[in-house]
């Protein structure tokens, strides 16, 4: 990073520690083996690397074909300023997950296999081509307004642009069916899940929740990147959003909360055990507190009360798929996992070159800039 | 056909001399233990006084792993074991994730590591017409516990025994329903509770569906579901374009029509 005038801050010390502690990880991980790296166990064989890195992050980076949806299926061209910066996000989401699940696979050198040797029974199969379909359909956004500014480009991103409407209608398609398979992949274990958290309907809450936090992602990174880079989207189109997330999230909740009763699981919200708790906080985190700040007129009209919405929302989605994949698996297998430190420092390691590679983006693509000579193009196909 | 094993655990003495048999079969490492691993397929614990329990693959009618295994690296062979393909294995873990008996184990200590549990001796003696190496194990030296043979006959011999002697065993096989049924089976002495085996490996909450119905319930919806949403979502972008021109046509100026928030 040989950049004028590079500044130490405190954030970029953490960043760089951070980074060297996933390097170190790294060489172990690969060098000896995931038994020396991780805590994962013949009894607890998922953890971190999939619960966060995996189901969490497909999760996160489902802004993509949410904010795509608002703007150019339901034609609400307000939100189109957003557009950008979003679909940057779910494209580095995207490719961070498929390079984060080279850690987690023993034979991650295999990982192209159910692309070839696929058994479609398997939910995994349906999301490994799903989420490697998808990567692809947002590297091709991504390029339609990124790669527009070189001249040998020219002709192939105005193509791009004469199909953007198709892709994201694919997108939407694929990103319907990868998000929902994300919960697929816990229908099969009724019997170690917590009740809790277990329903044949996972595959549907999964994929509404995962709009919800596309909408949440969305707000925080807006936040984000006016703190950091000085680029403000328009309060009320994030305010808009923030109302939207929770209504979709107050839909789930009602049904959801109808599922634990007609499942006759009320008592175990209030038997005081962690399981109860973790389910208190998560619905406290995604649910109550963005509820709260929305309806209240002077809390939403103030940017940090959207990002506190937006913020908390994510936090308890964070924990709701951690919980599924962690949480309600500790209730039966028995197993008291914690990650290591090397499972944090790579998965922490994987969010700060998300951020750097960011930054660098939005420099050098104009990610934020919302006139450009192509855009009236896709405004009148 | 399908091979299957019963184990009436009544006559087993807790010898251990299958875990031993499968070793040497196997070249596993190391000394026969209590847990099952990458060098333990299967493995003998006391339940109570004198009673006891072995733990191994159920190799299940319709397998839970090699229905989540992305790429079929566990299948269920015709002649009734779950066999497993370390070239397609891609290290994923969902086998050990879903497996309903929690059997396949993961080599952790290696850099590249397979995935290891019972086969049912499928290469060196089931494809050669031989019975498993514990089982003729148990029937030569052992307590002539585990029996090997074709599983509708093994079924009828055990419900035999239950019928001949029903102050001996519980009224039921383990394995004959549960998860839709498994080619390893399990005589219970009637004198110890079903409860007392749970934390050896037979677990009392499982139900009688086999579990891949679950998620291929929801996996055999896409192909109906993708032309309806992607015809849904067409219609949507159309409609929504459309309203635009006609108010062009019109001569009226588009406006930024943020309350109409289609869905």
């Amino acid at each position: 990073m040989k950049i004028k005038g590079f500044k130490i801050t405190f954030w970029r010390v953490v960043a760089a520690i951070i980074l060297v502690a996933g390097a170190i990880a790294t060489y172990q991980r690969f060098v000896y083996g995931l038994g020396a790296a991780t805590n994962l166990s013949d009894k607890f064989p998922w953890g971190l690397w999939v619960g966060f890195d995996v189901i969490s992050g497909v999760g996160l980076a489902a802004g993509g074909f949410t904010i795509t949806a608002i703007v150019y299926i339901f034609n609400l061209k307000k939100y189109h300023c957003i557009v950008k910066p979003t679909v940057l996000t779910a494209f580095l989401g995207y490719s961070f997950v498929g390079i984060a699940l080279l850690w987690d696979l023993g034979k991650y050198f295999d990982i192209w296999h159910p692309l070839v040797f696929g058994n479609h029974h398997s939910p995994m199969f349906e999301l490994a081509v799903c989420v490697a379909t998808y990567t692809a359909v947002l590297a091709l956004e991504f390029s339609s307004f990124a790669l527009g500014k070189f001249k040998w480009f020219r002709k192939p991103v105005n193509f791009l642009k004469g199909i953007y409407i198709v892709l994201v209608i694919l997108g939407v398609l694929i990103s319907t069916l990868h998000q929902s398979s994300l919960g697929t992949l816990f229908v099969i274990v009724p019997e170690k899940l917590h009740p809790l958290w277990y329903t044949k309907l996972l595959p549907v809450y999964f994929f509404v929740t995962a709009v919800g936090a596309g909408l949440g992602m969305t707000i925080v990174e807006s936040y984000l990147s006016w703190r950091a880079l000085g680029h403000e989207a328009p309060l009320d189109v994030l305010a808009n959003l923030a109302r939207g997330m929770v209504v979709i999230q107050l839909t789930y909740f009602v049904a959801y909360f109808e599922g634990l009763i007609v499942g006759h699981k009320l008592h175990y919200l209030f038997d005081g055990s962690f399981y109860s708790f973790m389910w208190w906080l998560e619905t406290l985190l995604w649910t109550i507190v963005p509820t709260v700040i929305v309806f209240k007129k002077n809390w939403i009209t103030t940017r940090v009360g959207v990002f506190t919405a937006g913020f908390s929302y994510v936090l308890g989605f964070l924990l709701n798929r951690l919980n599924v994949s962690m949480t309600a698996m500790e209730y039966s297998l028995k197993a008291n996992y914690l990650p290591s430190w090397q499972e944090m420092a790579v998965s922490a390691s994987f969010v700060v070159v998300m951020f750097i590679i960011f930054g660098f983006a939005v420099k050098y693509f104009d990610i934020f800039e919302e006139e450009h000579p192509y855009e009236e193009q896709i405004e009148t196909t | 056909m399908s091979k299957a094993m019963l184990i009436d655990l009544t006559e087993c003495a807790g010898c251990g001399v299958c875990a031993e048999a499968c070793k040497k079969e196997h070249n596993l490492p190391g000394k026969v233990g209590k847990t099952l691993d990458y060098a333990n397929y299967t493995v003998v614990n006391e339940v109570t006084d004198d009673v006891y329990m072995r733990n191994l693959c159920r190799h299940c009618v319709d397998p839970t792993c090699a229905s989540v295994c992305p790429v079929s690296a566990l299948h269920k062979t015709p002649e009734g074991p779950v066999v497993y393909d370390f070239d397609l294995c891609i290290g994923c873990r969902y086998c050990m994730m879903a497996c309903p008996f929690q059997i396949p184990k993961y080599e952790w200590h290696k850099p590249i590591p397979q995935v290891r549990k019972c086969i049912m001796c499928y290469d060196t003696r089931i494809k050669k017409g031989l019975p498993t190496a514990c089982a003729e194990a148990c029937q030569n030296e052992g307590g002539g516990a585990t029996y090997f043979g074709e599983r509708d006959e093994l079924l009828k011999m055990a419900h035999q025994r239950i019928k001949d002697n029903p102050d001996t065993y519980h009224n039921f096989v383990y394995g004959e329903h549960e998860v839709g049924g498994t080619n390893v089976m399990f005589l219970l002495p009637k004198n110890v509770p079903l409860e007392k085996f749970v934390p050896y490996g037979l677990k009392n909450n499982l139900p009688t569906e086999p579990l891949p119905d679950l998620t291929w319930n929801v996996l055999n919806k896409i192909p109906v579901f993708v032309p309806v949403w992607a015809t849904f979502l067409t219609g949507m972008w159309w409609l929504n374009n459309r309203k635009i021109e006609v108010e062009k046509n019109n001569g009226i100026k588009p406006k930024d029509n943020d309350e109409n928030k289609g869905e």
